[in-house]
C-alpha cells in the first residue's frame, strides 16, 4: 500500500481558488442524507436524486450504498471490490497493523457509533505508519494511520475524520472516481478491473484520490454523523486549523510536496464551510446540549502508544513538523513530562549547532512537568559526555541504570561511565 | 521431499531469484569465501561462505538469497557531516520504489560526527535502516565490541517490514580515522537470518585494519 508521508490525504490544505456554491456540496448530505441514515424518511430525498450531476461533469447517477450491500460479481463495482478485498487481506496481515492493546477496539467502537446501520460493513485497521492519513477502501476497509492518531487531540476530533471517511463509503466515491478516470486511453485498466487482473498500486492510489466535490460531500457527512453521535460539529473546523498549524504555512503554499493537496479543497474554504454548516446544524437543533469531547478518554488510550509513535516520526527525520506537533501536544496539557522529553530528543538527535542547549532546556522542563521516562537520564548523560563533562555524564548514566536496570544498552552505557578519569 | 528434489527446488528458486534480481537492479558479482577482503578504504574482513555482491546506490552489499531476504551492508568511510540518505532499494512485490527524499527532508537528517557516542552511532544507523527499508526497527542489545584495532560498538535489532515479514539484524562498527565503518546484516524469518548467523558472526569478528 502506498503511504503518503505526512500526508494530508485527509483532505487537507490545498491552495487552489475556490468558487461559490461549493457550500451546497458540503451541505448536501445534511439536507438529503441517504435513506438509511435519515431519522425521518420524509426528510430524505430519494437516493437517486442525491448525486450532483452538474459538478465536474459526472454524467451518471449512483444511489448510496445500503447496509450489508455488496456489489454483484461481474460488474465494474464488483471488480473494484474484488481487488479491494485482496488488498485488504494484505493489510490485515501486515506487520504494521496494530492488534494489541485498547486502541483498535476503541477506534472500532467510535466507527460503529458513527456508522449506525453500516457498522458491520466497515472494518477498521489501525496501522503504525507516519503521516496524517486515514483512508477508506471501496469495500469498507478503513485504514487509520498512527501518524493521524497522534495529531488529533480528542475523541471528538478523531470522530470528525472517521465520519468523513465513512461518508466516502456511503456515497461510493471510489466507484465514481474510477468512472471519471477511466477514459478511452486506459480502457485496459477498466477491463482489468472487470477481469480481476491485479491492479498496480497507482490505480489504487487513483481510487483514493477522491475529487474535491467528493471531499466536500464527505465533510458534510462527517458533520452529520458526528452530530448525531453526540459530538460537537465545530470540532471539524478545529481539526483542520490544528492541522494547518502542524503542517506549517510553507508546506501549505508548496502544494506539490503533498500528493493530495492538488485535489482537495483549500483549507480556508474548508474551515469556513465547516463552520457555517456546524452552525446550521446547531440552529436546527441537531447538536447535543453537552457534546462529547472525550479528551481524557482519548489521551488514556493513546498513552500506551504515544512514545512508539513519536519514535517512528523521529526515525523518519521529519523534525520541523514534529517540533510543531509536540509544541501543540504539550499545549494540550496531558503527559507533558513525556512530551517534553521527546521535544528534547528532537534537538539531541538532530544535532545542529545550538541543539544541545535546546535539548537540555526541554529536559529540564520535563522534570518540572512530572516524571519523564528513565531514558531522559541517558540522553542528558550523552550530552554531558560529548561536552567532555564526564562526571555529570556518569552521574546521569548511573541514574538511568538505577531506574532501568535491565536496559538493553546497559553494557555500553556502563562502558561510558567513568570516562576521563 | 528427498535430498535430490530438495536441491533441485533450491537451485530453481535461486535461479528465479537471480533472474528477478538481474532485471531489477545492479548486476551481481560472486564474492568468494576468503580472507582479507577489502571493504572501503580502512578495513578488511574474512568470509567463510560465498555471497552475491552488488550495490544499493553507493553502498556495497552482499546477499545470499536476494536483498529482500537477507542483506549484509558495508557502510564504510562515512565522513564528518555526512547524512544517510535513503537508498533506492529495488522494486519489490510490485511496489513502486520509494520517492527520493525531498530537500527539506534531507536538510533535517542527522549528520555524522566523529565525536558521536556509540549510542548515537546506533541511532544514526538504525534510523537509516528504518527509512531505507520501510520497516519498523526495534533496537535490542547495544554493547562494546572490539572492531579491528578500535573500541567499537555492536548492536542487535528486530524488524517488521511493511509486508508483514519479520526478522533480525546484527551489526558492528567503529569510528576509525574520523570515519564511521559499520557492517550490518539482516534477514527475514524463519531461515534467512539464522542460516547465516554463524558466518556473519565470524565475519564481524574478523575485521582488521586495511593498511
Ligand atoms: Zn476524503
Amino acid at each position: 500500500m502506498i503511504v503518503f508521508r505526512t500526508g494530508v490525504i485527509l483532505c487537507a490544505l490545498a491552495a487552489a481558488a475556490c468558487q461559490s456554491n461549493k457550500l451546497d456540496v458540503y451541505r448536501k448530505p445534511i439536507n438529503t442524507p441517504s435513506a438509511a441514515l435519515a431519522e425521518d424518511s420524509t426528510k430524505a430525498s430519494p437516493t437517486e436524486e442525491t448525486e450532483t450531476t452538474e459538478s465536474e461533469g459526472y454524467g451518471y447517477r449512483l444511489s448510496d450504498i445500503t447496509p450489508a450491500q455488496r456489489p454483484t460479481t461481474g460488474t465494474v463495482e464488483g471488480g473494484i471490490w474484488y481487488q479491494a478485498d485482496k488488498a485488504e487481506v494484505k493489510i490485515a496481515r501486515s506487520g504494521k497493523r496494530i492488534k494489541d492493546g485498547p486502541l483498535p477496539a476503541y477506534v472500532e467502537k467510535i466507527v460503529c457509533t458513527l456508522a449506525g446501520p453500516y457498522c458491520d460493513d466497515i472494518r477498521v485497521y489501525v496501522v503504525r505508519t507516519n503521516g496524517f492519513n486515514a483512508s477508506m477502501m471501496p469495500n469498507g476497509a478503513l485504514i487509520v494511520q498512527s501518524g493521524f492518531l497522534i495529531r488529533v487531540r480528542s475523541e471528538a476530533q478523531l470522530a470528525t475524520v472517521l465520519g468523513h471517511e465513512i461518508g466516502h463509503y456511503l456515497r461510493r466515491h471510489s466507484l465514481k472516481r474510477t468512472k471519471d478516470t477511466v477514459t478511452g486511453a486506459n480502457t485496459a485498466a477498466w477491463v482489468g478491473i472487470l477481469l480481476g487482473v491485479p491492479l498496480g498500486p497507482q490505480v489504487f492510489a487513483n481510487l483514493r484520490e477522491f475529487s474535491r466535490d467528493h471531499e466536500r460531500e464527505a465533510d458534510g457527512y462527517g458533520l452529520l454523523l458526528m452530530s448525531r453521535a453526540g459530538y460537537d460539529p465545530r470540532q471539524a473546523t478545529w481539526v483542520w486549523d490544528r492541522l494547518v498549524r502542524i503542517v506549517g504555512p510553507e508546506a501549505i503554499k508548496e502544494r506539490k510536496r503533498y500528493n493530495f493537496m492538488a485535489t482537495h479543497p483549500t483549507s480556508p474554504e474548508r474551515s469556513k464551510a465547516l463552520r457555517i454548516i456546524a452552525n446550521e446544524l446547531e440552529e436546527r437543533g441537531d447538536v447535543a446540549a453537552e457534546p462529547i469531547d472525550g479528551f481524557v478518554e482519548y489521551q488514556n488510550v493513546m498513552a500506551e502508544y504515544r512514545a512508539d509513535f513519536i519514535e517512528d516520526e523521529i526515525a523518519d527525520g521529519n523534525f520541523d513538523e514534529l517540533e510543531r506537533l509536540l509544541e501543540i501536544l504539550i499545549g494540550d496539557g496531558e503527559n507533558r513530562a513525556e512530551l517534553l522529553f521527546y521535544r528534547g530528543e528532537i534537538f539531541r538527535r538532530r544535532g545542529k549547532k545550538k541543539d544541545p542547549e535546546q535539548a537540555m532546556f526541554a529536559y529540564n522542563r520535563a522534570f518540572r512537568a512530572g516524571t519523564p521516562p528513565p531514558e531522559i537520564h541517558r540522553s542528558i548523560g550523552l550530552i554531558h559526555f560529548k561536552l567532555k563533562e564526564f562526571d555529570q555524564a556518569t552521574e546521569h548514566f548511573a541514574k538511568y541504570l538505577e531506574l532501568k536496570p535491565d536496559a538493553k544498552d546497559a553494557s555500553i552505557v556502563k562502558s561510558m561511565m567513568g570516562a576521563g578519569t | 521431499m528427498n535430498a535430490t528434489t530438495k536441491r533441485h527446488f533450491k537451485s530453481g528458486a535461486v535461479a528465479v531469484a537471480l533472474l528477478l534480481l538481474a532485471s531489477a537492479c545492479a548486476p551481481y558479482q560472486l564474492q568468494k569465501a576468503g580472507t582479507n577482503i577489502s571493504v572501503g578504504s580502512e578495513i578488511k574482513v574474512d568470509s567463510t561462505i560465498d555471497w552475491n555482491k552488488s550495490k544499493l546506490d553507493a553502498i556495497e552489499y552482499w546477499t545470499a538469497d536476494g536483498p529482500d531476504l537477507n542483506i549484509l551492508m558495508f557502510m564504510t568511510d562515512i565522513k564528518k557531516k555526512q547524512k544517510l540518505k535513503r537508498v533506492s532499494r529495488p522494486v519489490v512485490n510490485q511496489q513502486a520504489p520509494e520517492e527520493p527524499e525531498s530537500k527539506e527532508e534531507i536538510e533535517s537528517l542527522t549528520e555524522f560526527d566523529p565525536d558521536m557516542t556509540p549510542i548515537e552511532i546506533i541511532e544514526y544507523v538504525a534510523d537509516f535502516i528504518e527509512r531505507s527499508f520501510k520497516m519498523q526497527v526495534d533496537v535490542g542489545t547495544i554493547e562494546p565490541h572490539q572492531f579491528a584495532d578500535t573500541a567499537g560498538v555492536r548492536f542487535q535489532f528486530d524488524f517488521v517490514q511493511d509486508n508483514g515479514l519479520m526478522g533480525h539484524g546484527v551489526g558492528a562498527g567503529a569510528t576509525i580515522e574520523e570515519k564511521l565503518q559499520m557492517i550490518f546484516f539482516m534477514g527475514v524469518e524463519p531461515y534467512y537470518y539464522e542460516n547465516y548467523e554463524a558466518s556473519v558472526e565470524a565475519l564481524l569478528n574478523s575485521v582488521k585494519r586495511d593498511s
